[in-house]
């Protein structure tokens, strides 16, 4: 039967050419199938933000040495990110915005406002702390300063910094997955979250920044 | 034979010119989901494809053997389907601007989608064609109407607003497809259908 059918005549595929089509299209579905389990963590996730936030939660990371300075008189020198963190006992809830910020990080700013406020009334200042770092170059500590005070921030509970050395600046960002494009009207559209770190200073989950009774919980979780 | 080496010659060379265009504008292409997703992606396909007709023509003897793999263009099809699926995930998509390996995957994956396609849809049944790229033009057009409809961003390298335009490309280019199906497809049903009247 197969024998008769021409070659000529690929309309008229053999068995033989069926069966090879059958293994081919299953090895093209395989190599399909283990690249988007690749891709998607597991058919996990879609967006590459769902991914980080996987895969933080599943394996705390470690925050990059980088220089950061604080605004005010007492803390003038820089310092590096992990042994700040470090020296407080407390989890932070870390947070990336720039000052001039009219969208997202205005929201998420006065989400944090909220958030202190209530770390006040419930009186978790012990427990727990705010720290919201710059990512624009052009935020000097000044506007810092005024930015918090504008915000009311109480510095015991959250404080505000920079990272002064750009290229320090960029592996930080790319190191904890924030992605900054630059934004008509100079602004810039980021990828705004809390950041839950841990007392020794390790990122260990990412919060919605919808979700600040979450982020909050989170932390006191972590707190002891 | 002389025309047909000539013919595969145009091919060839259109092809490289469409390949290299998109690997050299990697960057300004890459910038932009909408430029990204709807202009260079289907660049190395066509690209492709371009390929796949001037081996066609310049190796007959290669698109036979061919043609034992891909019995009614199911193999081609079928990939068709995969690829194109795969690249509409936006980590996937995302990956491709971080990995190298991811980049190279893309336009692997995307050279051999084009480079079998035009062999598959000539030995591929009206019915058959109809069932893979009716399915490749739905997926296409949900991915597009979701891209639109999504409040947050997909990729972190990607404004929302981008997103929101790729959508709409997505579904442009589906119906675009499907429609050039039907005036290249519609002619031979009708004959097919008057034969058996």
């Amino acid at each position: 039967m197969e024998m008769m059918i021409s070659p000529s005549l690929p309309s008229q595929p053999t068995k033989g050419d069926l069966i090879r089509t059958l293994v081919l299209i299953a090895s093209m579905a395989a190599l399909a199938g283990v690249a988007l389990w690749q891709a998607t963590m597991g058919f996990r996730v879609v967006s590459t933000e769902e991914g980080r936030r996987l895969a933080i939660a599943e394996a705390p990371l470690a925050l990059p040495q980088v220089e950061v300075a604080l605004p005010g008189a007492a803390t003038m020198a820089p310092r590096a990110l992990p042994a700040l963190l470090a020296a407080d006992k407390r989890p932070a809830i870390l947070t990336f915005f720039y000052a001039r910020c009219n969208a997202v990080c205005s929201v998420q700013g006065t989400e944090l406002q909220q958030m202190q406020r209530e770390i006040q009334a419930r009186g978790l200042q012990r427990k727990l702390r705010l720290l919201t770092i710059s990512f624009d170059p052009r935020d000097s500590l000044d506007d810092l300063a005024h930015y918090a005070s504008r915000m009311r921030a109480d510095a015991a509970v959250w404080q505000f910094a920079a990272v002064p050395d750009s290229a320090q600046r960029q592996s930080l960002l790319e190191k904890v997955g924030i992605v900054v494009l630059p934004a008509e009207m100079e602004e810039f559209q980021h990828n705004a979250a809390f950041h839950i770190v841990t007392p020794d200073g390790r990122l260990a989950q990412v919060v919605d920044y919808e979700q600040p009774e979450a982020a909050l919980a989170a932390a006191l979780e972590l707190a002891r | 034979m002389n025309g047909a080496r000539r013919g595969a010659g145009g091919f060839a060379l259109s092809a490289a010119a469409l390949l290299l265009a998109a690997l050299l504008l990697r960057r300004p292409l890459e910038a932009s989901m909408a430029l990204h997703m709807v202009v260079q992606l289907p660049m190395i396909a066509v690209g492709g494809a371009l390929a796949g007709l001037a081996v066609a023509r310049n190796a007959p003897q290669l698109a036979g053997a061919a043609a034992r793999w891909d019995a009614h263009g199911m193999a081609g099809l079928a990939w068709l389907l995969l690829a194109s699926a795969y690249w509409m995930v936006p980590r996937a998509l995302e990956q491709s601007l971080t990995l190298p390996l991811a980049e190279a995957a893309k336009f692997a994956s995307l050279f051999l989608l084009g480079f079998l396609l035009p062999g598959s849809l000539t030995r591929a049944p009206t019915v058959i064609q109809l069932f893979f790229l009716g399915n490749f033009c739905a997926m296409m057009a949900i991915a597009g109407m979701l891209y639109q409809d999504m409040p947050q961003r997909l990729c972190n390298a990607y404004s929302l607003d981008d997103q929101v335009v790729t959508g709409v490309g997505l579904v442009v280019a589906s119906i675009g497809i499907a429609a050039a199906w039907c005036v290249w497809q519609l002619p031979a049903i009708a004959n097919q259908a008057t034969e058996r009247a």
